[in-house]
């Protein structure tokens, strides 16, 4: 990999968060992770990631979807390409998908926990491809 | 509440507002029928003018005009009545309308005897055969009416008669009408009126006729109305029946979808760490570290279904007695204080039990009383945090006599705190402790590994052993579970 690319991990259980680093460490990305969004949006300021891996039931039972619309309504942030990652449609009869429910849940794409390292890998590169980096802050 | 017609239980609202609707349909009914039969009278005094069979009927065409005029009134009575009633319920009123239904029927039902009266009056007195009709109007008023008015309405019938009878006789009303007279010279005159031994006689009859009539309408119309209620009541049963059936069905899918989510985020996990052991590109240190997270990942899944199952047992089985022993409390103090002591150490918490010196003897299963007492000092030490020896974190367990402490309830019993030094619950989450997978914020936030079913599975035990609980916590500086049990009889 020419550049690499900075996934942060947003969830708030740790097996998760060290099983997707390393997949995604393997993989030749750099991975930061946090446990809640406050602690997202603290990474975000100090270095905008190429992408956010967000994970929705943390402390609150929205909390992903609340980091997702703040990051979208903000001009820095909002070209991040977002993947929500959660086992959120098991409590809901959710089924989220790219083509029906990206118009109202700010998110590029959606995977249902757990996610094969295949498929997190195959849609983190579609959509690298697919969008161009965020601009730098400042 | 009101009583209801048979004197049985009181009636709900929705039973009052019923009976009251079936009065109005008969009110309304009444109504048509009155204008059928002054329409009906107006004809048969069109054809007498033709046929001329009974003389003098310009006073029953007045009669027939007003029969018109009070329906019309008594139509205006029944629809502002409806009105007032229709807008009481939509305000929420709970007061009774029958009462005043029962008025305008009864008033119609005096006017309409009244009526008759004059029509019989005005076409031959007591030998007119039309007296018969006053049946219909008592046997209506037991129909639809109470007992009380009912005899009213009958007294009123036999009264007019008497009226008529005992005038004729005394010859104070006159002159006396003969019933059609058209055809008087076919048939021999009848003379009951003039005869006073005829008239006690007929008067006797007729008064032994109303009573005898309602008193067996009124009967048969109290059988019917309470066989009505108990239907009405059966129905609301199984009307409510029916809406709990589907709030419980509804808790439970919540239930199910809600274990299945918790079920699948230890599954999730153990899933994600396997893939990550098995991509081959990190060290064998690595892999094995991910493979003991899998594996305790694994035993919490596992201790949750435990749970869930014990839960789902005990919810199922609460009712079942049949195994239950009066044993001495002490001992299930003694099991967990044994069981205790292993982790006292490694937490460097300290556990102090403190027992009563007499039996503490309560009825129940020991296994499911051993379990909660030991869910609650578990907690209690897995929520004290290892301090420093110098200042150790304590759990506090104590069993004395005590009353119940629910109002209403004057039982002995034991009363059981398990109390702690710990991180404490915060205030706001206090309600929904005992909510089945409801586990603190702050417990959450330190990563304490728990199931969130085990104080579900405490309050179970201690609500099927009649017994109560409670939780006093101030955050990070302890939390204190009190739990009373009924002492054995």
């Amino acid at each position: 990999m020419a550049e690499e690319k900075t996934i942060l991990v947003v969830d708030d259980d740790p097996d998760i968060v060290e099983s997707t680093r390393v997949v995604l460490e393997s993989a030749g990305y750099r991975v930061t992770s946090a446990a809640n969004a406050a602690e997202a949006v603290s990474c975000i300021e100090r270095q905008v990631p190429d992408l956010i891996l967000l994970d929705i039931m943390m402390a609150e039972p929205t909390e992903g979807f609340h980091l997702s619309y703040k990051l979208r309504d903000d001009p820095l942030y909002a070209k991040i390409p977002i993947i929500i990652v959660s086992g959120i449609s098991g409590k809901t009869g959710f089924n989220f998908s790219r083509e029906k429910d990206t118009d109202y849940v700010k998110a590029d794409d959606f995977l249902d926990k757990p996610v094969s390292p295949q498929t997190l890998l195959s849609k983190i590169a579609t959509l690298l491809e697919r969008k161009r980096g965020p601009r730098k802050p400042g | 509440m009101t009583q209801d017609a048979g004197g049985g239980r009181p009636l709900g609202r929705m039973e009052q507002r019923m009976t009251e609707s079936e009065l109005l349909v008969r009110c309304r009914w009444l109504l048509r029928t009155r204008w059928v039969f002054a329409t009906a009278l107006a004809g048969v005094l069109a054809l007498n003018e033709w046929l001329r069979l009974q003389e003098m009927t310009g006073p029953i065409w007045v009669v027939a005009a007003l029969i018109g005029l009070y329906n019309f009134g008594l139509t205006a009575w029944t629809r502002r009545l409806d009105s007032a009633l229709r807008l009481q319920d939509a305000e929420g009123g709970t007061a009774s309308g029958r009462g005043r239904i029962e008025t305008l029927v009864f008033v119609q039902m005096a006017l309409d005897a009244l009526a008759l009266t004059l029509v019989l009056r005005y076409s031959g007195g007591i030998e007119n055969p039309l007296a018969f009709f006053y049946i219909f109007h008592v046997t209506l008023a037991s129909i639809l009416l109470s007992r009380r008015l009912s005899y009213g309405l009958a007294s009123v019938a036999t009264g007019l008669v008497t009226v008529i009878a005992a005038g004729e006789w005394s010859g104070l009303l006159r002159p006396h009408y003969r019933f059609l007279s058209g055809l008087s010279n076919l048939t021999a005159p009848v003379e009951i009126h003039s005869n006073g031994p005829l008239v006690i006689c007929y008067l006797a009859a007729f008064a032994c006729a109303m009573y005898v009539t309602t008193y067996v309408a009124t009967s048969v119309a109290a059988q019917l109305r309470q066989r009505e209620a108990q239907l009405l009541r059966t129905t609301e049963a199984l009307r409510e029946t029916s809406c709990k059936l589907a709030e419980l069905e509804e808790r439970k899918s919540q239930f199910m979808v809600t274990a299945a989510h918790q079920l699948k985020s230890p599954l999730a996990a153990i899933v994600s760490l396997i893939n990550a052991a098995a991509t081959g590109q990190i060290s064998p240190a690595k892999q094995k570290e991910m493979l003991g997270r899998a594996v305790s990942r694994a035993e919490v899944a596992v201790r949750q279904v435990q749970e869930l199952l014990a839960l789902a047992r005990l919810r199922t089985l609460s009712p079942a007695r049949q195994s239950w022993k009066v044993f001495d409390f002490r001992e299930v103090l003694d099991g967990v204080r044994a069981a205790a002591s292993d982790r006292e150490e490694e937490k460097r918490v300290k556990v102090d039990f403190e027992a009563p010196a007499q039996p503490a003897w309560v009825e129940g299963s020991r296994d499911d009383l051993y379990d909660a007492v030991m869910n609650l000092v578990d907690n209690a030490l897995k929520y004290t945090e290892p301090r420093p020896a110098s200042e150790a974190g304590t759990v506090r367990v104590a069993l004395r006599p005590a009353p119940c402490p629910e109002p209403g309830r004057s039982s002995e019993g034991w009363e059981l705190t398990v109390s702690d030094t710990g991180i404490g619950i915060p205030q706001a989450e206090l309600p929904k402790l005992f909510q089945d997978f409801f586990r603190a914020g702050n417990a959450v936030r330190r990563k304490i590994p728990g199931t969130g079913l085990g104080l579900s599975i405490v309050e179970q035990v201690v609500r099927m052993h009649g017994g109560a609980i409670r939780a006093d916590s101030v955050e990070n500086r302890g939390s204190t579970f009190t739990v009373w049990l009924p002492r054995a009889p």
